[in-house]
């Protein structure tokens, strides 16, 4: 009963901090202007900056949010590590490197050129960004759960740094040697993460893949369940471990891949979550899990509310303020688990 | 030449710090995108021995084809003393560790400054026909382009209510008031909208804030080869929905971003661009 509740209550503050997301912004725009923009299309440029640039500015930090902290539950749960998470560990900074690889080969499209191309009726190119993206999350989600599956906590997040590491070089690398000006200045987007200035465009390059992982992920719950009295329980219990590995791994990916595709590596949001959450639900994974989709949609939420408050005229990124919450919450839980140990 | 003559004496003072030689360098290297095509209008064929590697690039340089006919260098320091120059042509941005550099190895140097407006762009070509002793062969370069200039200033049409522009580059960045662009903007009779954000010194404008202030024309950029997040953001639905009752002009930066003669394809075209308001075309 506690989940539903929970749930509810966590449901009616996404709506409110949606509501609030959006109505700040730059420019001068009043509450009753804003809804008859949004609501019934009234006001010209009101309608556009509503519902071009607000509205999926929203979306994505909602999408993207609850991707973050279904994932991170998943992969805790999983992995029955309490560090396991995929900024964490790696395979977000893997998912970005597949995405500039992607767009500074041209197998990925962005601006004025997929424009072009959806304009001659080719859809393809919309996905080919969180491919290459998901391409990366695969092949860093693989090697996590396949190499950090057993063995202390401290393995896992080795091996994480290391794929991180590998990943940001090779990011710099490729961004460096690239003949656009511009491509070279992004690395602190897809370092750190953004949702502005984003359009419908990239709601839809996402949501299908956040949507199908999220549910493979949610089907995976019981399994998960049996997983935490044991892998040899689950086993007897009928959990078959490769199958529930590749189907994790692909979820993860999918998820991941679709999210640092429009909007970067955003850290730590999958960590914090289930965190704060277990205390109130217990930590039994089927029901952690979308509770930490929730979670994760309202931080993302309020962490890009926040980012407008303190710098409404910067592009501050979210990872920034992400950062700022969970790394503190890390650093406790690797010192808690290493006196454990 | 009348016009030449003034503008020499102006800088006079300023061109008393760049003669430093009693005859023409005969080995000049430059090692800068804006310098490089001062110095290729200016020089004699021979005189040049060596440019940036960037002004052979057709996205930054509005000489590129001319480029190909110089050796090239990436402006450090070991290039630049194999190389054996009389003289180097320096920006006031190149990095001070190269002109350090400079010193010690007592190769000479110039700098030069950017234009901040069309009336500047003279005084930066007879700057450059100094140094290289080609002060004849500047003057009347400079001629020429005052001549052009104040024909297509001409044909600016002032209107009691000037269609309002925003040049908006990648990122959404706005140029500010004192910069070579807002002065073409200016000149060419447009009100450029970066003043009403308070951008005078240029800044970030949030897209939001483009689409509510609704310009006449936005002066967009040309993309660079390969995608960036940053110029993703000028094919924004919301940009193209206000394009719809707006002109969108992309810019190239080779014609906008150097004090030379070639300023003037850039002027000429906001010209065109400011005659078909004037004219009720657009």
């Amino acid at each position: 009963m506690r989940i539903y509740s929970l749930s509810i209550g966590l449901f009616i503050v996404i709506c409110g901090l949606a509501a609030v997301s959006l109505l700040i912004g730059p420019a001068d725009i009043s509450i009753s202007q804003a809804l008859f923009a949004l609501l019934r299309g009234e006001g010209d440029v009101f309608v556009i900056v509503m519902r071009e640039i607000r509205l999926p500015r929203v979306m994505l930090s909602v999408l993207i949010g609850f991707a973050l902290g279904i994932s991170g539950a998943a992969m805790q749960g999983f992995l029955r590590n309490p560090l396991a998470e995929p900024g964490v560990v790696g395979i977000s900074a893997s998912a970005a490197l597949g995405a500039v690889i992607a767009l500074q080969t041209g197998f990925a499209i962005e601006g004025s050129q997929l424009l072009g191309a959806l304009n001659k009726g080719r859809i393809a190119p919309v996905f080919a960004l969180p491919i290459a993206a998901m391409i990366g999350a695969l092949l860093a989600a693989g090697l996590i759960l396949l190499f950090g599956h057993s063995g202390k906590t401290e393995r896992l997040i080795l091996i994480g740094i290391g794929i991180s590491s590998i990943a940001g070089a090779f990011m710099s690398l490729v961004l460096n040697l690239s003949p656009n000006p511009f491509a070279a200045m992004e690395i602190m987007f897809w370092m750190m993460g953004s949702v502005a200035d984003r359009s419908m465009l990239h709601v839809w390059m996402a949501s299908p893949f956040i949507i199908i992982g999220s549910t493979i992920l949610i089907i995976l719950g019981r399994k998960l369940d049996a997983l935490s009295l044991g892998e040899d329980t689950a086993q007897s219990l009928g959990v078959n471990m490769k199958a529930m590995s590749a189907m994790l791994i692909i979820s993860i990916a999918l998820i991941i891949g679709a999210s640092v595709a429009v909007a970067g590596a955003i850290g730590f949001v999958g960590l914090v979550v289930p965190h704060m959450l277990r205390p109130v639900i217990g930590s039994k994974p089927s029901t952690l899990l979308f509770a930490s989709g929730l979670g994760g949609a309202a931080l993302l939420t309020s962490a890009d509310i926040l980012t407008r408050v303190i710098a409404p005229e910067r592009d501050l990124k979210l990872g920034v303020l992400t950062a700022l919450i969970g790394a503190p919450v890390f650093l406790h839980l690797v010192l808690k688990s290493s006196k454990r140990g | 030449m009348l016009i030449s003559k003034k503008i020499g004496a102006c800088i006079a003072p300023l061109l008393s710090v760049s003669i430093v030689f009693a005859e023409p360098p005969k080995r000049v290297v430059s090692v800068n995108l804006c310098t490089d095509q001062l110095a290729m209008t200016v020089s004699s064929p021979e005189q040049l021995i060596s440019v940036s590697y960037l002004s052979r690039d057709p996205m930054s340089s509005a000489m590129w084809e001319e480029a190909q006919n110089y050796n090239i260098n990436h402006g450090q320091i070991e290039e630049l003393v194999l190389l054996e120059p009389d003289l180097v042509l320096a920006h006031e941005w190149t990095s001070p560790l190269l002109l350090s550099m400079l010193e010690r190895f007592d190769i000479p140097y110039v700098q030069f400054s950017s234009a901040n407006a069309l009336d500047e762009v003279s005084p930066l070509i007879l700057q450059m026909g100094a140094a290289l002793g080609q002060d004849n062969r500047a003057a009347n370069i400079v001629e020429n382009f005052e001549n052009r200039k104040t024909e297509l200033l001409a044909q600016v049409n002032r209107q009691s209510h000037s269609p309002r522009i925003a040049a908006y580059g990648p990122n959404g960045w706005v140029g500010g008031a004192t910069t070579l662009d807002a002065d073409i903007l200016a000149k060419s009779g447009f009100e450029n909208i970066s003043s009403e954000f308070g951008l005078d010194d240029g800044g970030f404008m949030p897209l939001e804030a483009l689409v509510i202030a609704n310009p006449d024309v936005v002066l967009t950029s040309t993309p660079w080869p390969k995608s960036s997040r940053g110029e993703s953001l000028l094919a924004h639905p919301a940009l193209a929905a206000v394009v719809d009752h707006t002109v969108e002009q992309p810019k190239s930066d080779a014609s906008w971003d150097c004090g030379t003669p070639e300023i003037l394809t850039a002027l000429s075209q906001m010209v065109e661009l400011s005659k078909q308001f004037a004219e009720g075309h657009r």
